[in-house]
């Protein structure tokens, strides 16, 4: 069973490793050629390497669970088809497809960081990088533009992929709940909706998760933190906002990288992302707007207390229309850890930090507060939602049931 | 052979999920005849532009418009921005009281920048 989760991982490093590689060989002016046939080699090498790890824990996959499975993955298809729009939302009309259209061209596609007026040229080209490389490659096999078949398959790829794989996770201790957390993401049509808006969110949230599930397997294996430290880098490739997440998870896990005998195998899985990050965002995209436009007032904003009240009633009001499922898991979570007398886990707390985070954003936001947290908020929640439901899944699977349930489970 | 089964069951619902869309694109009645409501006003106001965010437009036709803009070439065969720009404003209907009530001296100039360096860049 833990090879289905390594190939699943595969995927989605070889989709990172295509996306850095292509964003390179366009700085490079490589052709077409090259920087596929690159691609090529390193996904080839990333997948045996992942491939050869041994992931701990997952346990036997039974038929009951790969009825479950299927059950979810059935959902997930069906109510995709009824909620995915042609052209995406506003996002990913705006900016994200926009931005894949330039990086398609391998002359003129630095006229992207031209159209700075709300066109956001600074976000990182992750996500368009990796769409520009499928457009081109199906464009150059001679099957015409498939620009809008394209970038809803690996959408959809990405929105079924983040359940599968915490359903994977789990399973293998505890079926009932890994069960609930697919049936919760396959009926929930915010999540859904979110996913195949064609925006990076649904991505950088899986980076997450990935990132939380390969920085697990590390305690066993220390290998695993090449792919931790990877992933960790490709959530800044992929947003702003990642940046921020990448900062908190080497903030917590910040121990791995004081060890000498880590630092080679973390060096490996940063290399490339860290290379291309720099190079974006030193010699190619504007300043950031909120970085640029806030200095003035930042500590105002930050001493003053209607901002923060400000923000947490709209937390309060996106929470309870969007995020009711898992505000009363974490709810649930407390408590259980509070009858078992035990802290929440780690993860939890690095989850939670994010989100404190991105609310001080809003605080000194240079934006009106309000129409700021009106148009993103929910976003960026949707952005820790699968890692939330993943560690609280985790850590309660991995609770020991108590003794009459035990008995009981023996029939 | 049981590792490979999620893999081969996210392989199937990709392809599935993928038909089921193709079929929905190209029976999309979102085409650009239909949405480009409105546009007939749009060149008088390109050379007086006061900008305002666009996201506060968010549900606006101007966004639904722009979009078709950007992406009518795909009904295309060809790249051809500027005969899917010419199309649409010459197809819009008269709606300029539309645009007059809607603040909408807005994004067209940094949009049609967009416009400009396609039609540079493919013409």
């Amino acid at each position: 069973m833990e090879r289905s989760i390594g190939y699943i991982v595969s995927i989605f490093a070889s989709i990172a490793l295509c996306s850095l590689v292509y964003f390179l060989g366009l700085i490079l002016g490589l052709p077409y050629l090259i920087i596929f046939l690159l691609c090529g080699l390193l996904c080839f090498l990333a997948i045996r390497y992942l491939n050869s790890l041994a992931f701990a824990g997952q346990g036997l996959f039974k038929p009951t669970s790969a009825l479950i499975l299927v059950v979810g993955i059935i959902l997930i298809t069906n109510r995709s088809y009824y909620l995915a729009t042609v052209w995406g939302d506003w996002d990913a009309w705006c900016m994200w497809n926009l931005h894949t259209r330039y990086l398609c061209d391998p002359v003129y596609w630095k006229g992207m960081f031209h159209n700075i007026a709300y066109d956001h040229p600074d976000y990182p080209p992750g996500l368009p990088a990796i769409l520009a490389f499928l457009n081109r490659g199906i464009n150059s096999l001679g099957f015409g533009d498939q620009f809008l078949l394209i970038t809803f398959g690996l959408h959809f790829l990405i929105t079924l992929c983040t359940p599968l794989l915490i359903f994977l996770e789990i399973q293998g201790k505890n079926l009932v709940i890994a069960s609930l957390t697919i049936l919760y993401f396959a009926t929930n049509d915010f999540y859904l909706e979110r996913g195949l808006s064609q925006y990076a969110d649904t991505l950088l949230g899986l980076f997450l998760l990935l990132c939380l599930i390969m920085i697990q397997q590390a305690k066993h294996n220390s290998k695993f933190l090449t792919p931790a430290f990877f992933f960790s880098l490709c959530m800044a490739w992929t947003k702003n906002e990642g940046l921020l997440l990448c900062g908190v998870f080497v903030l917590f896990y910040r121990a791995y990288l004081l060890r000498t005998r880590n630092q080679k195998l973390i060096a490996l899985g940063t290399f490339l992302p860290l290379m291309a990050i720099l190079i974006f965002k030193f010699f190619y995209a504007p300043g950031n707007d909120l970085v640029t436009n806030g200095q003035q007032l930042f500590w105002d904003k930050l001493i003053d207390g209607q901002r923060y009240l400000r923000a947490w009633d709209y937390f309060k009001h996106s929470g309870l229309d969007n995020f009711l499922v898992p505000i009363i898991l974490v709810l649930i979570y407390l408590l259980v850890c509070m009858i078992r007398r035990t802290m929440p886990h780690k993860q939890f707390f690095l989850v939670f930090s994010c989100l404190l985070l991105y609310y001080m954003v809003y605080v000194v936001t240079p934006y009106e507060q309000g129409w700021h947290l009106i148009t993103s908020q929910v976003r960026l929640i949707h952005q820790l939602i699968p890692a939330l439901v993943y560690v609280i899944g985790m850590h309660l699977a991995s609770f020991p049931l108590p003794v009459s349930i035990q008995k009981f489970r023996k029939y | 052979m049981r590792a490979l089964f999620p893999l081969v069951c996210i392989a199937l619902a990709l392809a599935t999920a993928m038909i089921l869309h193709e079929s929905k694109i190209h029976n999309n009645s979102e085409n650009p005849q239909h949405i480009a409501t409105g546009l007939k006003g749009i060149r008088p106001y390109l050379s007086t532009i006061q900008f305002v965010p666009i996201r506060n437009l968010s549900n606006d036709p101007v966004n639904t418009i722009y979009a078709r803009l950007l992406l009518a070439p795909v009904h295309s065969d060809a790249f051809r921005l500027d005969h899917a720009a010419d199309t649409i404003l010459e197809i819009a209907p008269s709606s300029l009281n539309y645009w007059d009530s809607l603040h909408s001296r807005i994004i067209w100039e940094n949009k049609f920048q967009d416009l400009n360096f396609k039609l540079l860049t493919h013409n």
